[in-house]
This record gives structure tokens, sequence and C-alpha cells, in this order.
């Protein structure tokens, strides 16, 4: 292949991440989800007047938000897209869908430096790892919702090319890396554990090199230090474990119960101890989550439970991927190519937090293995390929394959655009786009109104698709914190926040708002809100 | 190595040896009682010993029409003679499955060796199986798979001796078409294995000379004769296969996806390409893609098993944790190792074609539809401890380093063995006895002693009470002649109806009314006579007597 060819199709394939990533983005998913929202207003006021929203002047450590704690980066990011493009869907998703888009691109040189050796099968596989990776479901769902995880994908990413670039030719490149590695802290929980984890075997395997160079190792790891150092104090206090011990299996009381029960069966000896206690049922438990995100109809049928990560159409890979993925798996193994090991290490190690957690299988959880198994996808597809020694029938299998990848996207396409937002309305929280716009033009016809909190953090709604100013929830909102460090709003203005709304003796001219079950009787109709496939949503009435 | 020539055979008469404990230890009691398919095998086998009969009066029958499901006979007329002996007891109606998970375990060291050549992978599979969990769950109960896996592991021996000795190819014959009669999966499987055969074998096997073919293939068309006519006489007999299959009943894999409402859409849209997408076939192949790939979930196979508490003891998967690892490094070694191509095809294919027939099902992952990836994982796992054992013996380490790694493997998986024994012969029957459907041998001697007061006997089909017709028959051994004459389920003084709907104020006083403990209500509660309790505490199965005064009634 000629550069201009490469270059060509580089391009090419960036184009179709970068249309896959952003076309009709403000409307598909249908609207923001309420961490998407929380990201984007906080975004919205830091680049109002440098605060988050409660008013804390240019956080580093986190924002407080819903009281989850959530990684300060992303609201940055979204800072300057939010001033362009204004406080709404674009704006907020733009550094996911461009991050994404740049991820796909960097994916390239990334194949470049596992496998340095220059030669056609590597240009192959390297252009091949960026169009895997360009109509990945599972890197498009994620590249096209305001997710941390996807931006943390790009700066791990961006890390390991450093690194590996360090490695091969110039040791100053540990900088970039340091820093890349570093600024994943700052934007997804899990890469915290990842990252560690991550580097300290990249660091044992290069020893060598590292130490050879020690003057670079030592800038670089005091460069990652110092970005580290504002976070330090966080990541030690209490709350930054709350948010963990709240979903991890080690704090699963279930388990516990089991094992006694296991050694009631036992009777009263003593080895039942030994192999009934509750370490080995934890590790077992791992296990079993760890091994979830393996789960062959999570990874290609239907993809994560979640439709907020996935459409349930296609797995979080493609099946046509299957035979290339187990191939790949094996010959990467026996040709033990280039850093090929990197590959495993980073997949292993990148299951790890995932497999702490409750909810498995998780396909944003573990995000930080992108690109890996598009990587061992592409290096299987071009070693199969290769084995054919007549090259007609060798380029006419891999025009096939790849015309079945581009019918398996268009399936995958066609469902996210035309029915994905019909169908999963709900997930995004849509009815709180006309609900929240009727109730700003109309709440000053009334003494109060009452909205209900059913369907979950509706304050935040109010902020974005409603009045930004951010006086409203920094001034005469009423906000309760709870022990756990949640934080519930429960007024803003002249609008309450309830659950149950029914039950409570309220009267006046009041609006209320709430979902059609909980309707009282003897009410009048005033508006309704409706999901997408055409059920009803949101009621606004009085009482009469 | 210097090792004295009967060395081998004396390891292979330990592991079998192991195999029989395994197997035939406490058979009756683990599990702690006979399930549905376990009793009907039970009562028609008793049923022919007595009369030459099926309970439905069928004669000397190639297939029991038993609770529908038309189950091939071959297994029944291996408990006929054990009856014959021993009486029907539990572990008799077991004793052959167990005889045969044995049986596979030797042969597989046979198969084996066929097929790599070599002693060390053999013996250790042979292991491997004698203590497989997988192999022994279905060994212990009387459920057909594993005497279908018998007859395709000899079908596989006697195919590969032929390649060396032809004559053999008339046994091996032999026992595909005697497979057909011991499951109803097998009529799929079989011809699929003898299609991996000649794939894997067929350069050798045109070497044999025309007329053992010819002969063997006679042979097996005449044994697999009956069973042709049968399915063609009797269409019925293929509604198992139509039930267990979502694609007859596919509300739910259509319904579950939007269908068929994407299509309206799509038309509305005027989008034609949308319209081929959104398409019910598309979603049958994802079904089907989606159950195949099941089967290889490594959380199926390693840590939890599967759903059906009976094919499984809680908090075990079907093959031991610690054999993954191997299973990994086995199948590397398969793929590269020095071994014949013939053989890497013929394992991986075995691997690749068992789970087809369970995909068309509903219930999966199904550890017993796929009971034929046995031996092909233990076989896989053998191959990866040999040759991490190599590894490990030529590493450039210090030996205490070795032997450091080694003890504590050995360790772990002593540890393994030790916890899936303690988990099947001690926490099983406790956590799973709602599952192996108990209760009944507990309450019938109490409906023995009321029987005399009693007019009429309601016994509930409701869960956990399906089927119970068949549970009376075993456990009173009502006397088959008797019920033939009428086998419409209800016999004598016993009448078994859906009792969900059941109108409890007028059950009459000459009544007694056998219910699941949890359909008897506060109002029912003071004329209860006897509940028996799952092992874990929870009611099982109520004894309650009926109330109104039948002359009142009659007024």
């Amino acid at each position: 292949m000629t550069e201009n060819l490469k270059r060509f199709l580089l391009l090419l394939i960036i184009l179709l991440a970068g249309f896959l990533r952003f076309y009709n983005i403000s409307n598909i998913p249908p609207s923001l989800n309420w961490d998407e929202a929380a990201l984007g207003y906080n975004a919205y006021t830091l680049g109002l007047d440098g605060k988050d929203e409660f008013g804390k002047f240019l956080p580093v450590q986190y924002l407080e938000s819903f009281g989850d704690f959530k990684p300060v980066l992303y609201s940055y990011l979204a800072a300057v897209p939010v001033k362009i493009f204004g406080l709404g869907e674009f704006g907020v998703r733009f550094p996911s869908a461009l991050l994404g888009t740049l991820t796909v691109f960097l994916t390239y040189f990334l194949v470049k430096e596992i496998f340095p050796k220059k030669d056609k099968k590597n240009d192959y596989i390297a252009l091949l790892s960026a169009f895997i990776l360009a109509i990945s479901p599972w890197h498009i769902m994620l590249s096209r919702g305001a997710y941390e995880a996807n931006v943390s994908t790009f700066f791990i990413v961006l890390g390991v090319i450093s690194f590996l670039k360090a490695i091969n030719k110039n040791s100053w490149y540990l900088l970039p890396s340091a820093a890349s590695f570093a600024l994943t802290f700052y934007t997804f929980n899990t890469a915290r554990v990842f990252v560690p984890l991550f580097v300290i075997a990249l660091t044992i395997v290069f020893r060598t090199k590292l130490i050879k160079n020690w003057k670079q190792t030592v800038i670089a790891g005091v460069l990652g230090l110092f970005l580290l150092l504002p976070l330090i104090p966080f990541l030690l206090s209490p709350q930054a474990k709350l948010r963990f011990n709240e979903v991890n299996i080690f704090s699963d009381i279930s388990i516990i119960e089991r094992s006694n029960q296991y050694i009631a069966n036992d009777g009263g000896a003593f080895w039942p101890r030994l192999i009934h206690n509750r370490r080995v049922l934890y590790s077992i438990e791992f296990a079993k989550h760890y091994l979830d995100n393996f789960n062959p109809k999570f990874l290609f049928i239907t993809g994560d439970g979640n439709p907020r990560f996935s459409t349930q159409d296609v797995g979080q890979l493609y099946i046509i991927s299957l035979p290339f993925l187990i191939t790949g798996t094996f010959i990467l193994i026996r040709r033990k190519e280039g850093h090929f090991w990197i590959l495993a290490v980073w997949l292993l190690l990148g299951i790890i937090p995932a497999a702490t957690a409750r909810e498995t299988p998780h396909a944003l959880r573990i995000e930080t293995v992108i690109p890996t198994l598009q990587i061992i996808t592409a290096y299987g597809f071009v070693l199969l390929v290769m084995v054919i020694r007549n090259k007609n029938i060798q380029k006419l299998t891999a025009g096939l394959a790849v015309l079945i990848y581009l019918f398996s996207l268009f399936y995958f396409f066609h469902g996210l655009m035309y029915h994905f937002p019909r169908e999963y309305s709900s997930e995004w929280q849509y009815p709180y786009v006309e609900a929240v716009k009727f109730v700003e033009e109309s709440k000053n016809n009334f003494e109060k109104v009452v909205f209900t909190k059913n369907l979950g953090r509706p304050y935040i709604y109010f902020l974005v698709y409603g009045n930004h100013d951010p006086k409203r929830l920094r001034q005469g909102a009423k906000i309760e914190r709870e022990a756990y460090g949640f934080v519930h709003v429960n007024s803003l203005g002249n609008i309450s926040f309830m659950d149950n709304i029914s039950d409570q003796k309220i009267a006046g001219n009041y609006l209320y708002v709430d979902t059609p079950k909980e309707m009282p009787k003897n009410t009048k109709k005033i508006k309704t809100f409706y999901y997408l496939d055409g059920k009803e949503a949101l009621i606004a009435y009085e009482k009469k | 190595m210097r090792k004295s020539k009967y060395f081998v055979p004396l390891l292979l008469f330990i592991i079998v040896i192991v195999a029989c404990v395994l197997r035939f230890w406490q058979l009756g009691n683990v599990p702690l009682s006979l399930d549905w398919d376990e009793v009907s095998w039970g009562y028609n086998a008793y049923s022919i010993l007595e009369t030459g009969k099926d309970e439905y009066g069928k004669k000397l029958p190639i297939v029991i029409q038993s609770l529908n499901d038309y189950k091939p006979a071959l297994y029944m007329y291996l408990v006929v003679p054990l009856i014959y002996v021993f009486g029907l007891t539990n572990a008799v109606v077991r004793f052959p499955n167990a005889l045969f998970g044995v049986f596979s375990v030797f042969i597989t060291y046979f198969l084996v060796k066929e097929l790599f050549e070599r002693r060390d992978i053999a013996i250790l599979s042979s292991f491997l199986l004698a203590v497989s969990p997988w192999a022994i769950q279905f060994s212990r109960f009387a459920h057909e798979a594993t005497t279908g896996l018998v007859f395709n592991l000899l079908m596989v021996l006697f195919f590969l001796k032929a390649l060396k000795k032809p004559k053999f190819l008339v046994l091996s014959a032999f026992f595909t078409g005697v497979s057909i009669y011991t499951y109803q999966n097998e009529k799929l499987f079989v011809p699929l294995l003898g299609i991996v055969l000649l794939i894997s074998f067929f350069k050798q096997f045109l070497k044999i000379p025309k007329k053992y073919i010819i002969s063997s293939f006679l042979l097996g068309f005449a044994i697999v004769l009956p069973m042709f006519f049968y399915i063609i006489t009797t269409p019925e007999s293929l509604t198992r296969a139509k039930g267990t299959s979502f694609l007859n009943n596919p509300g739910g894999v259509l319904n579950q996806r939007f269908y068929p409402q994407r299509g309206l859409d799509d038309l509305k849209r005027g989008d034609l390409l949308g319209r081929v997408v959104d398409n019910r076939r598309v979603l049958y192949a994802k079904a089907i893609a989606g159950n195949y790939l099941s089967h290889f979930d490594p959380n199926f196979l390693f840590v939890t098993g599967e759903k059906i508490g009976r094919h499984v003891p809680p908090g075990m998967g079907h093959l031991y944790l610690i054999e993954f690892p191997f299973f990994l490094i086995g199948l590397y070694f398969l793929i590269f190792g020095k071994f014949k191509k013939s053989v890497k095809k013929f394992i991986l294919l075995w691997i690749i074609i068992t789970p087809i027939a369970a995909s068309i099902t509903w219930d999966v992952p199904n550890s017993g539809r796929t009971l034929n990836f046995l031996p092909s994982f233990q076989i896989v796992v053998a191959i990866g401890i040999v040759s991490f054992y190599l590894w490990l013996k030529n590493l450039k380490i210090n030996n205490v380093f070795k032997y450091f790694i080694g003890g504590l493997i050995c360790i772990v998986a002593i540890f393994n063995f030790i916890y899936y024994l303690n988990q099947y012969f001690v926490q099983y029957n406790y956590f799973n006895s709602e599952d192996w459907q108990y209760g009944y041998d507990q309450i019938i001697p109490t409906v023995q002693k009321l029987y005399p007061d009693y007019e009429r006997i309601i016994v509930s089909n409701n869960r956990p009470m399906d089927e119970s017709y068949i549970f009376f028959l075993y456990n009173l051994r009502y006397p088959p002649s008797e019920y033939q004459k009428n086998p419409n389920r209800n016999f004598d003084k016993f009448d078994f109806i859906d009792t969900k709907n059941f109108d409890w104020p007028n059950a009459f006083k000459n009544e007694l009314i056998i219910i699941p403990a949890t359909q008897v209500s506060s109002e029912l509660s003071g004329n209860v006579i006897k509940t028996v309790q799952f092992l874990n505490g929870e009611d099982a199965i109520s004894v309650v007597k009926g109330t109104k005064n039948k002359d009142k009634e009659s007024e």
C-alpha cells in the first residue's frame, strides 16, 4: 500500500467514525439522561462564572451533583462547546463524540506502536482496527452520550501510545504519557482502579528500559504525581468510598448468610469453616462477576441489558467478530508479535474494577478495555485471510467479511436511528423536556407548582431545559443532604419536587405534574406528556 | 519412563473404583428423591415387568408416552431386570445410569488412547471424567442422556478401531443405531457426530473395504428402521421436540423485541431496506445464535452452572473452576500442539456440534441436552494439564519454585474437589429438595392410613406437584394391570386436578385433599391434617380434609 492510499483510507474511516458519532446527535438518544444533564449544567455554570452548579469555585476534586461526586474533567471539556452551541444535547455530548472519533484515529497509531514492525500486514491490521472501532456499536453508543468513560478511554489510549513511543523511540514521550494517565483520574471512577494497575504492569515489564532512561522516568513520575496531587485528599476521603461500597459485591450480606447456612449444614466440624469461609464465597462471586463480562450473549447477541449502553439489537461486538476474535487471540499468543502482551494485560486488568460490582456485565465500566478487543479482532481477520493462498479468493473473502460488517452496521444503525428513540425514550427521561417547558411558561399563573420526583431528579431538567440561571439553585432552593451523601433538591423558586404527591395534604391554586398512575380523582387535566412510543408519562393537572 | 507394564492398568482400575464410589455411594439418598421423569421410568419398568405393557397399555414399546414427552424406551428396559432382582426402589431406578457413568469413564480411556496414542492424556481424561461434577450429576439420577453418551462413545471408539481393523465398523454401526433408542436429542446429535467422524477421518475411511461399509450401513439402517416407522405412524411423538422448541412457540422471542411494531414503522416511512432487517427471521436467527453461544458462557461452564436445580448443586459450575485455566491452555495446545490434524479437527468439531440440538429449545443453556460435551472438555483439560506440566518441568528456574507452583495448584485442585463433594453430598439436598419434587414418600403413608375413611382423594397437579399422578402410582406401587384399564391419570379414589381455583367451601367431609402448602389459605389451615416440609424448612405439601356435610348438599 502506498502512503497516500493509507492516508486516504484512514481519512475515510475517520469521516465514517465522525458521521456515526455526530449525525443527529441532538435527537438520538432522544434527550439528556440525568447524568448527562448534570454534567451539562455544571459545564454551563463553569463557563459562566467558573463555579459548579452549587457555587463551588473551580472544583478539581469532584462535582457534588446528586451526591455521586462526579469526576470534574468532562464538565470542563464541555464548557466550551456548551458556550458555543448553547446548553443542549449537542453541546453537552460534543466532547464525548469528538474524543470518540479521535480514539478511532488514535487506534490506528496504537496498533502501529504495538506491532512496530513496518510491513504490509501491520498496515492492514492498523487500518482494520480503526475501521472496526469506527463502526463498533459499543463505542458508537457511548460516544453519542455524554459519558465520562468514553473520554477516559481516549486518554488511556493516548497514554499507551505515548508510553510505547517512549519505549520504541524517544523516552521524552513518557511525559505526555504520564499526563494522559493522570488525567483519567479526573475523568472516570473506574479508571482510578484500572490505570494504576495498568501502569504498574507496564513499568514492571519495561523496567530495564525505564531504569536506563531514569531521568525521563523520574521526571514523568513527578509530573504524574504532581497532576494527581490535588485529587489525593479526596481519594482518601470517605465520600470517595461511599459510592463504591454501595455497589460492590463485598458488602453483599446475602453471601455471608449463605456462608453461614453452608456451615450450619456441615455440622460443627472445623473444616467446613475453612471451605465455606466467606472469603472463599467472595472469591467465587468475584470470579462470577469477572467472567460475566465474557458472557457471549452480552458480547455478541444483545449487548448490555441497560438500553443506555446498547440498543439491545446487537452485542457489544458484532457477531461476525466472533471467529476473528477467537482466532486472533490464539494466533497472537502463538506468534507473540510486537508488544502483543499489552493487549492481554490491558484486557484482563480492565475487567477487574467492573468485576467487584454487583451489576455485571457492564458495558460502561469495562469501556476501558476498548480498543483491545477490536485490535485482536482485526489481527485475527488479517491473519485468517492471509492463510488463503489464492490472491483472488483472498480478496473475495476479505471483501465479503467487510460487507458483512457493513451490513451489521446498517442493522445496528438503522435500529438506533429509527426504532431506539421510540422504544427506550423512558431511559432518557424524555418526557421532562416538554413538561419542563410547559411548567416554566405557566408557573407564574399559579401560586405554586408541585412536580413529581417519580421519574427521578427533576430539578436538573428545569435548569437545563428551562431557565438556566444558576441563582435559582444557589439562592432560595431547598436542598437536602443525606448522611450517605445523596443530594436532594426539593424546590426551585415556586416549583416543589415531591414523592407521592397524591398522599400529601396540600391544596391551593397549585399546578400539579405527576405520573398517570398516581393521579387522584376530581382533577382537571391540563396537559399530558408522552413517551415517544405514545404511552402517557406525565400529566399536568389542577385540583377542582 | 521406567514403569512396570501393570502401572497404567492399575491406575485405570483405581480410577474406575473412584468412579464407582462417586456414582454408587448414597445413590438412593442423594439426590434425596426421584423427580417426575425418574418416577415415570420406575413405574413404567415396573409395569413392563408385571404386565409386559407400559402404563398406557402398550406392549413392549420402543417409545413410552410417559408424561406426554414420548421418551425413547431403552433406559426402561435396563431397569426391568433390576426390579426383578432387587425390587422397585429409588436406587434401582438410578442404578443403570450410575453403571453407565462408570462405563463412560472406562471407555474414555480407550477412546482417547485411540485418538491421541498417548496414555498420559488418556488416563488423565478418564480420571477427570471420573471426578467430573457434570458426569457425576447425570450418572446419579435416571436421565437418559448418560446412556446415550455411552453409546456415542462406543460408536466413536469402534469407528476409530475400524480405521485399522475394518470389521469393527459393524460394531460402530450397531451402537450408532442403538443410541437412537436412548434419548430424544440423539436423533439430531448422532447424525451430526457421524458426519464429523467422516469429515475428520475421511481419507482413512475411504480405505475401508466396500463390503464392510455396505454391511455396516445396512445393519445401522435395519436397527433404526423400527424407530423410523414409529415416528411416521405416531406423529404425537414429535410433540416433545415441538414443545421444547421455541420455533413452534415464537411468542417469547418476538414479543420482547417490539415485533411487529418496527415493521409497521418501517412501512409507514416507506423504508423497504428497514423492512427487510426488521424481520422475524432475523430475530429467530439471533435467538438461535444466542442459545448456541450460551453454552460457551464461562459462568455456565465453570462457576454458576445452569438454572435447573436438578442439573447442578448450588454454588458449582458443571466443570471445576480450577479446570478453567487448563481448559484454555489445552485448547491452545490442541490447536498448535503436535497432534494429528484429523484428531484436532475431530475434537474441535465435536465441541462445536454439541450445542446445536439444544439451540432451538427453551431452557438454555442446558447441561442435560449438551451432556455430549463429555468427555471432550475433559480431553482438552487433560491436554492442558500435560502441556503445563511439561512447560513447568522444562522451565529454567529453581526446582523449589517448581514444586511450590505444582504444589499450590494441587492444593487448590483438592480444595475444589472437596468443595464440590460438600456441595453435592451435604448442601444439595438442603437447598434443592423442591427441585427434586420432595415430599411424596412422606405424605403417602399418611394418605394410605386415611385412605379407608374417605371416598374421594383429590390431588393437586400444580407446582411443585406437577404430574403428581405418577408419584402416587409409583409410591403406592399401584397394580399396573389395574391402572392400564383406564390410563387417564385418575385412578381408584384418586382424582388429579388443577386446584388453583378449587371451590374449598364445597369440599365434602368425605373428601381428602392434597395440595401444595402454598395453596393452604388461612381459612383452610384448621383442616390441615399433615404438612411436609422441604429440607430448607419451607412448607411443601399439605393434606387437608373437606368440611361440608354431604347430606345438606343433596337437599
